[in-house]
């Protein structure tokens, strides 16, 4: 039996020669100390290899259409059955490999492996994740739904901020003047032809440029590989790989196997677990009760967005986002030579430090998007009855006011309620009664004027509910600037002390 | 051992697929609709609608308390849908369906029903209630002014401008030109059970147990608070 | 390069009047590829970029929005209009809204839905009269004009025209920065009744 199949093979390989092609490859010479850091890439290429695989599988039943694109995606939520499962799989996949994409990226710069001579392994990774994240963004819009629906439209505006060609890019994004049926079909083609067509290929690119340059050492202090000379580097590796190195297969491609093995189960608990992503509200713009959210990789675009004032905001869209791109490009020919060593590249480390952190920041930021206002917080957020009780029937009056001028969306009592302005419980002890009032009727630091709509009565009763909102022990404010000197005296208070 | 592994995952994952029916708590299970009339779809609907004003549970609102079964068993249900649909006075908004929004009349319907049922006491056989809306033409400005002395006065102040340990003013211009004449009403038929004030049957502080105010009482009692409305216009034309 | 063993190279050198041929043959097959590919690629181009070309100002038009009396003076209401530009699988996507504010008797003010920051559906509050955008924050006063928030102008608008007592919208277009909305005014299609045009609500030529 062992001995047939043997024989097949090896008439398999023969004629083929399978082997001959697979195995120079497969046993390429390895540094020795490529160990757990070097699993994030074989990671992100299966994460690919699953999107492609339950994509396929998706595409047997969800349908492109305008029309049909959201019960379809029902239709395998509810009644293909283990369509939900690879609904999830394929959602919560492409989150992970643009995580273990980033992961593989910020090991690779850390370790200087961009460095001479891999250049344009660091470019093609670039792009590689350009397209990674291009696949992201098509792929929600797939789901076609509300947060779809409206995701296009910020990308449509975010192009039509480009001066003289940004009208005609966005009807060339949309396949029309307006979201419809056209634009999920151009975004379709986008998502499964033209992408995966671009990834397959920059992935063959990257993966012949590892196996041309070797994969590079981990840098150590005094170890082989951690100053890069364009004079030596070449022959040197070469000489180490020669005598040192060790065959990818199986010896670092085990590492590998163990890693991919356990994300894969975490993958298939994760997506069992959470289910799949979306779909939210129909794709139906008539339905404006809706809340659009990006899908987790944009959401620090989305924070940004928010943050930044109107005067910059063009500059960033136009301008630094193009140039960022270039800096990452450019990278290994900013820094192509020197020492590899993190702990003696403070510049870069620094960078990876403040970049995570923002990254991390302003997506917690696009969770709770602080900037947004509660459209139903005003009939549906208490006003806590510690700040009913006790107060007059003119400061209760005052307390409607807050609530129908819906002065809740965007300020918060006790924390409840819109987080854009700032918390109102405790209001008295930094305005003036007098403070309020002109507060109120002129606006000013990014709140709306209310003069105009809201009665003498209104105003007053409003006033004198927002001056009762102070925390218990500590005065209202009774002029301008009165807080100011009690806090200075405090402040001396403490110093003398 | 590794590569085992490598395959025993690799062999699961068709298995856990073929699991559709398993249910996985990542399965999504579709939304029931809450049934017309039930108490889920009430709390719902008051959730949304109505707690930012009237209060958690229909109680401790800066508005009206809903959660009151003296008011419910005496508003009308046509009033109770009309206020809901169109809005009252100044600061109620109406709730009647739009395009983005609001509520329809069968909707609303049920909720008049629902709060009846969920927040009332319908078995409850209440006697002497007094008539929701002012009669045409009644209350005694003067009497009105005497009765309040004597029942609200203790908290109020007998002028009705307040007391700074007590309750604020009735009187106050602003005050007045923001609550309807209904609501003066209500707010005298029903007091503010949650806040402390007493409804139309008493204890008034001061006052001996089971003494109330009679009908005739409110009629005046709220002729009176609305001879206290100064127009704002003609103040500010002076 | 000459070191290293070319078959090619050596035959070429070897008979020059074959190489002079396989020249010729070479440029023409080049040139033929070069015209044939050219003529492919002008239609798939073409029709991928299409729609960047078009000019859709002509393929927008005159919608009812209904007649005058839906919209009360001095309120802000949402209307939904069916997009005049679509696609035979567009859905539901079609169902276009847009807010519409009865200034007086006679003035209009019609506004997209899209927020002019990103393009958000902007909510009406009737009560505070002000819009306000779910995604960034944006706020706008009834006007349209720009309160707070992240917008670099007010909403953008329509152009609109009350023609026999119904409201009229010229719809078709998802405005941005670029393309704000409003059509100059030689660009735009006047309204056909019973075959008399009407501009701003008044007759004009139709060509």
């Amino acid at each position: 039996m062992m001995s047939s199949i043997k024989t097949a093979w090896t008439w398999i390989d023969d004629r083929t020669g399978i082997m001959q092609m697979l195995g120079p490859p497969l046993k390429h010479h390895v540094p020795r100390n490529a160990k757990w850091w070097y699993v994030f890439g074989s990671c992100t290429l299966l994460f690919f290899t699953i999107q492609v695989v339950t994509g396929i599988c998706l595409a047997l039943v969800y349908a492109p259409s305008g029309d049909s694109a959201y019960d379809s995606l029902l239709y395998l939520d509810y009644v293909v059955p283990g369509g939900w499962m690879l609904r999830a799989i394929h959602a919560w996949s492409s989150n992970a490999m643009v995580f273990m994409m980033l992961v593989h990226m910020t090991q690779v710069f850390l370790h200087g492996a961009f460095k001479f001579p891999r250049e344009m392994t660091w470019i093609f990774g670039v792009a590689l994740m350009l397209t990674t994240l291009a696949l992201a963004f098509t792929g929600q819009v797939m789901r076609w739904d509300s947060d779809a629906y409206w995701g296009v439209g910020i990308g449509a505006s975010m192009m039509g901020r480009i001066p003289f060609i940004g009208g005609w890019l966005t009807h060339l994004i949309l396949g029309g003047p307006i979201i419809g049926g056209d634009t999920l079909s151009r975004f379709f083609s986008l998502h499964v032809f033209i992408l995966p067509g671009a990834m397959i290929g920059l992935i063959g690119g990257h993966l012949m440029l590892v196996l041309r340059h070797g994969i590079s050492e981990e840098p150590k202090k005094g170890g082989p590989g951690e100053f890069v000379d364009k004079a030596t580097y070449r022959a040197a590796y070469k000489e180490r790989m020669k005598k040192h190195g060790v065959p990818f297969f199986p010896d670092a491609a085990q590492r590998d196997m163990v890693f991919c093995g356990i994300m894969l189960i975490v993958l298939v608990v994760v997506a069992a677990w959470y289910g799949p992503i979306g779909p939210s509200p129909r794709p139906d713009p008539a339905n404006i009760l809706v809340n659009p959210r990006p899908d987790f990789p944009f959401l620090w675009i989305f924070a940004i967005l928010a943050l930044l004032t109107p005067t910059i905001e063009d500059y960033l869209i136009i301008v630094a986002a193009p140039v960022v791109l270039m800096v990452l490009f450019l990278v290994p020919f900013l820094a192509g030579t020197g020492s590899r060593l993190a702990s003696s590249r403070p510049i870069a480390s620094l960078s990876v430090v403040l970049l995570i952190t923002g990254l991390l920041v302003l997506s917690w930021l696009g969770v709770t998007s602080p900037w947004s206002p509660h459209m139903s917080a005003w009939t549906s957020d208490a006003v806590p009855p510690v700040f009913v009780k006790g107060r007059t029937p003119l400061q209760l009056q005052g307390a409607l006011v807050l609530q129908h001028s819906q002065c809740r969306n965007c300020h918060s009592l006790d924390g409840l309620g819109g987080k854009r302005g700032p918390e109102l419980g405790d209001v008295a002890s930094r305005l003036s009664r007098d403070q309020i009032i002109r507060q109120v009727q002129q606006g000013d630091g990014n709140m709306p004027a209310f003069g105009k709509n809201l009665t003498a009565a209104e105003t007053d009763a409003l006033a004198a509910f927002l001056y009762s909102c102070h925390p218990p022990g500590v005065q209202p404010a009774t002029r301008p600037g009165a807080q100011i000197k009690q806090l200075i005296e405090l402040d001396k208070a403490r110093a003398n002390n | 051992m590794t590569r085992r592994l490598h395959w025993l995952a690799a062999a699961l994952l068709p298995v856990l697929v073929a699991g559709c029916d398993w249910h996985f708590p990542g399965k999504p299970i579709k939304t029931v609709e809450p049934v017309a009339g039930s108490r889920a779809e009430f709390d719902r609907i008051y959730f949304v609608n109505c707690l930012g004003c009237h209060g958690p549970e229909g109680r401790n609102g800066p508005a009206r308390p809903m959660n009151d079964p003296l008011y419910l068993a005496v508003i009308p249900d046509e009033v109770f849908e009309r206020v809901t649909t169109e809005g009252h006075g100044v600061l109620m908004p109406g709730f009647k369906k739009t395009p983005f929004g609001g509520l329809t009349t069968k909707e609303i319907s049920d909720f008049t029903t629902g709060i009846k049922k969920f927040w009332g006491d319908p078995k409850k056989a209440w006697n002497d209630l007094p008539p929701y809306a002012q009669p045409e033409g009644a209350g005694d400005v003067a009497l009105g002014g005497k009765t309040f002395a004597t029942y609200c006065g203790s908290c109020h102040g007998p002028d009705g401008s307040g007391k700074p340990d007590g309750a604020g003013s009735v009187v106050d211009k602003f005050y007045l030109d923001l609550v309807s004449d209904q609501a003066l009403r209500s707010t005298v038929i029903f007091g503010r059970p949650d806040l402390g004030c007493p409804d139309f049957r008493g204890p008034y502080p001061g006052r001996p147990a089971g003494q109330g105010l009679t009908p005739a009482d409110i009629d005046n009692v709220t002729a009176w608070l609305v001879s206290n409305r100064v127009s704002l216009d003609e103040e500010a034309a002076r | 390069m000459s070191d290293q063993h070319d078959p090619a190279s050596e035959s070429a050198t070897a008979t020059p009047a074959k190489g002079n041929r396989r020249n010729f043959m070479f440029k023409i097959g080049a040139g033929l590829v070069g015209i044939g590919g050219l003529l492919v690629a002008a239609p798939i181009l073409g029709y991928v970029f299409a729609p960047a070309f078009s000019n859709w100002e002509k393929r927008r038009s005159w919608i009812d929005l209904g007649g005058v009396k839906q919209f009360p003076v001095g309120e802000t209401v949402l209307a939904i209009y069916k997009n005049p530009i679509f696609g035979p699988t567009a859905g539901e996507a079609n169902e276009i809204p847009c807010w519409v504010r009865r200034k007086s008797e006679t003035e209009f003010q019609i506004f997209y839905i899209n927020c002019a920051h990103l393009g958000c559906p902007v909510h009406w509050f009737e009560e505070s009269k002000l819009f306000m955008c779910p995604c960034h924050g944006g706020v706008y006063y009834e006007d349209g004009s720009r309160a707070s928030g992240p917008p670099p102008r007010g909403l953008f608008e329509y152009d609109w025209q009350v023609v026999r007592d119904k409201l009229y919208v010229y719809g078709g277009e998802l405005p941005n920065l670029q393309i704000p909305g409003k059509t100059p005014k030689d660009d735009i299609t006047p309204l056909t009744i019973d075959g008399v045009g009407y501009l701003g609500g008044k007759e004009v030529k139709t060509s």
